[in-house]
């Protein structure tokens, strides 16, 4: 466990010397969500009904747009292979990075998300429900993510190969997370939405560690 | 624990190497016993960063094997990773952060037996008026010289180097190969790779040539 600490530790000091791009993604997400009634109208009823659906699509592709930071510049600089050279188990060493990205991009994104919604008419009714999806799917976006991530490394433009690697494992969470805000807005019972997400969750988070462990060991290869 | 001269450490048996259609090296034999250096010679882009990836177990060679102590290194990954210390072409120094933080991580990360202290291992280093200064704005001398504060720390048995020599004065070449000779003295082990020719003193070493095992 102090491994994973260490690593957590490491991971976020650096985030924070480089804020300034992880701010990219939050800055994208802001722009984007506060675009919505400027550019399609600025009609109450209409916009209500999109902010769901605006505002997880723009979360979703602001996490996209930080995958890449994951692993990245340490595998440019070498830091990546120290890491992965230390003694200890690498579960917990990859655990610890995932957990690093998501508060450093998925966290902020669940705070931002109840302030833009206002924006866009967000029935207020249903921003609980809002908040509750992104907690637990952020983590879900953050851990699909960094298998892709692992797998291109070693690619030159690895970037745009790994979104669309990504993407289609996207869908599943952005579906169940928007019908589950849908539901709320409209006063229909949305627990077995928040009991599918919750078990995608708990099974991405048991498995996914280790599918990243073997891509970065066919990364090095 | 005594160390036995005649004990062989570290052995690769029929290693054969490939990178993308190319055969970089094939049917390559070592061993390495405690106390002895090895050193890897050959031109540019001969496979001697990566025969030390394979190694340090990092890849994966596409024939044959590395033993540590008579075990497959990948058998016992985990002790094997314990008494290894490997420095690879790239620094692994994070250019966001001043070189005290860097060094933190390095006391972090790495298994030591004292309690040494970031401002002693600066010390060592010659980067002591250095601290807060951030690594970006680091000579690549002074980079490598923040990386190669490892080998002031480590415990480990054995050290992989890889071209441990670029970029670094005489000086500090001087103060490197010091340390090497007492690490061979105590009983470990290390494999390098140098342009440069490295001074060992009478420490036994090994000369590993890589055109030797060029495919014809």
């Amino acid at each position: 466990m102090r491994l994973f600490y260490s690593i957590l530790y490491r991971d976020l000091l650096l985030a924070i010397r480089r804020r300034r791009e992880l701010a990219n993604p939050l800055v994208f997400f802001v722009i984007v969500v506060s675009l919505f009634p400027l550019g399609v109208s600025p009609d109450k009823e209409l916009l209500s009904q999109m902010a769901p659906g605006v505002i997880w699509v723009t979360a979703l592709l602001a996490t996209l747009m930080s995958m890449d930071a994951m692993f990245r510049s340490d595998y440019d600089d070498g830091s990546l292979e120290q890491l992965l050279l230390l003694p200890g188990p690498k579960v917990l060493l990859i655990g610890a990075k995932i957990t690093a990205h998501w508060i450093s991009i998925g966290l902020p994104l669940v705070i931002l998300a109840p302030i833009m919604s206002l924006l866009l008419y967000f029935p207020t009714h249903a921003i609980g429900s809002l908040v509750i999806t992104l907690l637990i799917s952020t983590p879900i976006l953050s851990l699909l993510g960094a298998v892709g991530v692992a797998l291109t490394l070693s690619l030159r433009s690895g970037g745009i190969l790994s979104s669309l690697l990504i993407l289609p494992f996207y869908i599943p969470v952005l579906i169940f997370s928007t019908m589950a805000i849908n539901a709320s807005a409209n006063q229909l019972p949305v627990s077995g939405y928040y009991a599918l997400l919750g078990a995608f969750f708990i099974i991405s988070a048991l498995l996914i560690p280790f599918a990243v462990v073997a891509a970065l060991k066919v990364s090095y290869n | 624990m005594s160390v036995n001269p005649l004990e062989i450490k570290l052995s690769g048996h029929s290693l054969t190497c490939e990178r993308g259609e190319r055969v970089l090296i094939k049917n390559l034999e070592f061993s390495v016993r405690d106390g002895q250096a090895m050193i890897i010679q050959g031109s540019n882009g001969a496979g001697k960063t990566s025969l030390l990836r394979i190694i340090t177990g990092l890849s994966q060679a596409t024939q044959g094997s590395v033993t540590w102590n008579n075990q497959n290194i990948e058998s016992i990954a985990e002790e094997y990773q314990q008494s290894l210390l490997y420095i690879g072409h790239l620094a692994a120094v994070k250019r966001e952060l001043t070189v005290r933080e860097n060094l933190q991580l390095l006391l972090r990360f790495w298994p030591q037996d004292n309690n040494c202290l970031v401002t002693e291992l600066a010390e060592q280093v010659g980067l002591r008026q250095r601290l807060s200064v951030s690594c970006s704005r680091l000579s690549a001398g002074q980079q490598r010289r923040v990386s190669l504060a490892r080998l002031f720390i480590s415990t480990q048995k054995l050290w992989v180097l890889d071209e441990p020599l670029t970029a670094i004065d005489v000086d500090f070449i001087q103060v490197i190969e010091k340390r090497l000779q007492n690490h061979l003295k105590s009983g470990g082990t290390a494999i390098l790779t140098t342009h440069r020719g490295i001074e060992l003193g009478e420490m036994p070493t090994l000369n590993l040539d890589l055109s030797r095992y060029e495919p014809h």
